[in-house]
C-alpha cells in the first residue's frame, strides 16, 4: 500500500466498531428490523477505508441559540414542560477530547409530539418548540444543551408499545466512518426494560446510553441537569486490529 | 474486541422516523438552517456535473421513504478539502416512493490504484446502526478492477456497488438493504 494512500487525509487508521457493544441487524423485538436489516455479512474491508475525514463544518456558525431548544423555536412565549440541561464530553475510547465537533440533537415535546407531519400521536404540538438543535464541541469536547424533558409516545411495534423518554443524536468523530447516531435514555424510567430499542443493545453496554442525574449542572431556580458522555472510536492499534 | 482501559463505545441506535427534525429541517419545511443537503457540491464548484440518484428497497422489495443517507467524496482534483462551492459532503432523505438525489460534482480518484467513488451512509427506521457503502461508476470498469476497496467485495456481489448512467451526467445506484442482490455493506 503506498504512503500516499494511508496519509492523504492524515488520519491515523480508525479502531474498529466495537460490534459486541452494538446491536445486532436483525433484532427480534424491534420490528422492522426484519425487513430492513442486511442478513450478509458486513464486507471486510482493507484498512485505508477507515482514513476518509468526516465532514468539515468548522466555516459553519452554530449559536448560543442553537443549542438552547427552549428558545430556537419561540413564537409568542416559551416552550411548555420540564426545562433541563443535558450537557458532557464527546472523547475517544482512548480517553482524548475530540473538540470542535457539531452534535446534532432532535426530539419530541414534552407530550410526546413530534414536530413531524408522520407523526399522528394525538397529543399537542407546542408553537414555541422545534425540538431540533445543534452544538459545537469546545477543545476540551465539551457541549451543553438547554431544552424540555421529552415525553413519552406510542409506536405501533407490538401492543401498547411506548418509547421511553428520549433524545436522538448525532455527530462524527475524525473519520467519516466514526459516525454516530444514537438515543440518550433517562435514568429510573419504568419503560426503558420494555422498550425493544434500548433492549436491542447489548445488556452491558446499555447504561452507556443512560444519563445521570447531575446536581452540579443543575442551575437553581432554573433547570436540572443531566450528565452525558459520547465515546467515539479511536484510532486503531498496530496497525489494524482483528475485529 | 475492546482493548483494556479504554472507554466503552457509545451504542448506536436506529436514527428512526423523525430524523427529517434534527437531520435535514427542510425536507419538512422546519424554521432550522440545516446543516446540510443533498448539494454536496454547488453550481460554484470545479468539475464536471453529477447527479447521483437512485431508490432504497427494504427485504420485500418495498421502497424505503424514511431512509437518510449521507455521501461523502473527493473534489474534482482529488482532494477531500472544502472549497469554494464544494463540501463534500451531503445528505439525502428519500421521499415517498424510497428515491434519493444528490446534485454534486464527478469525484476524482487520489492515485493510480483507486477508481472515482463516493461513500455513502444508509440509515433508517429498522435499521440499528450505519450501513456503509461505495458507489463506483460502471463506465469505469478498468479503474474499479485496480481498486482494492471494490475488490475487497465478493465478485459475485461487487455489481451492487455500481451507478449506471441513466443520461449525461446522471447515474443511478439503488440499495437494497436486504434479499437477493443485498448491496455490499463494509465492516466500517
Ligand atoms: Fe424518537
Amino acid at each position: 500500500m503506498s504512503d500516499f494512500l494511508s496519509t492523504d487525509s492524515g488520519l491515523a487508521y480508525l479502531a474498529p466498531r466495537d460490534r459486541a457493544s452494538n446491536p445486532a441487524w436483525i433484532d427480534t423485538g424491534y420490528r422492522s428490523t426484519g425487513r430492513r436489516g442486511p442478513r450478509e455479512k458486513l464486507v471486510t474491508v482493507p484498512p485505508l477505508a477507515t482514513v476518509v475525514p468526516a465532514p468539515d463544518f468548522s466555516d459553519i456558525v452554530v449559536t448560543e441559540t442553537d443549542a438552547d431548544l427552549t428558545r430556537n423555536g419561540r413564537v409568542n412565549g416559551q416552550p411548555l414542560g420540564e426545562r433541563i440541561i443535558v450537557a458532557g464530553r464527546v472523547l475517544d475510547e482512548d480517553g482524548r477530547p475530540v473538540g470542535g465537533t457539531v452534535i446534532e440533537l432532535w426530539q419530541a415535546n414534552a407530550a410526546g409530539r413530534y414536530r413531524h407531519p408522520v407523526d399522528d400521536h394525538d397529543a399537542p404540538l407546542d408553537p414555541n418548540f422545534l425540538g431540533v438543535g445543534r452544538c459545537r464541541t469546545d477543545a476540551e469536547g465539551r457541549y451543553r444543551f438547554v431544552t424540555i424533558r421529552p415525553g413519552s409516545y406510542p409506536w405501533r411495534n407490538h401492543p401498547n408499545a411506548w418509547r421511553p423518554a428520549h433524545l436522538h443524536f448525532a455527530l462524527f468523530g475524525r473519520h467519516f466512518a466514526d459516525r454516530l447516531v444514537t438515543q440518550m435514555y433517562f435514568p429510573g424510567d419504568p419503560l426503558l426494560g420494555l422498550d425493544p430499542i434500548f433492549l436491542s443493545v447489548p445488556e452491558h453496554a446499555r447504561n452507556r446510553l443512560i444519563a445521570r442525574f447531575d446536581l452540579d449542572l443543575t442551575v437553581e431556580g432554573y433547570a436540572l441537569g443531566y450528565a452525558f458522555d459520547f465515546v467515539l472510536r479511536g484510532p486503531a492499534a498496530t496497525p489494524w486490529e482483528s475485529a | 474486541m475492546a482493548r483494556a482501559n479504554r472507554l466503552g463505545q457509545t451504542p448506536t441506535q436506529t436514527v428512526g422516523p423523525y430524523f427529517a427534525i434534527g437531520l435535514a429541517p427542510h425536507r419538512i419545511s422546519l424554521p432550522f438552517t440545516p446543516l446540510a443537503t443533498e448539494e454536496i457540491a454547488t453550481d460554484e464548484a470545479e468539475g464536471e456535473r453529477l447527479v447521483l440518484t437512485g431508490h432504497v428497497f427494504d427485504g420485500d422489495g418495498v421502497p424505503v421513504s424514511d431512509a437518510l443517507i449521507e455521501a461523502r467524496q473527493r473534489d474534482a482534483r482529488g482532494s477531500w478539502k472544502s472549497g469554494p462551492g464544494f463540501r463534500g459532503y451531503g445528505r439525502a432523505a428519500t421521499d415517498q416512493n424510497g428515491t434519493f438525489l444528490f446534485r454534486s460534482v464527478k469525484p476524482a480518484p487520489a492515485c493510480d490504484g483507486e477508481a472515482p467513488h463516493l461513500w455513502l451512509i444508509v440509515q433508517a427506521r429498522g435499521l440499528l446502526g450505519p450501513l456503509i457503502t461505495r458507489v463506483h461508476f460502471a463506465d469505469e470498469a478498468e479503474r474499479n478492477e485496480r481498486d482494492p476497496i471494490f475488490l475487497a467485495a465478493p465478485p459475485a456481489r461487487r455489481a451492487t456497488l455500481l451507478a449506471h448512467s441513466i443520461g449525461p451526467g446522471r447515474y443511478r445506484f439503488d440499495i437494497r438493504l436486504q434479499g437477493e442482490h443485498e448491496t455490499v455493506f463494509f465492516d466500517l
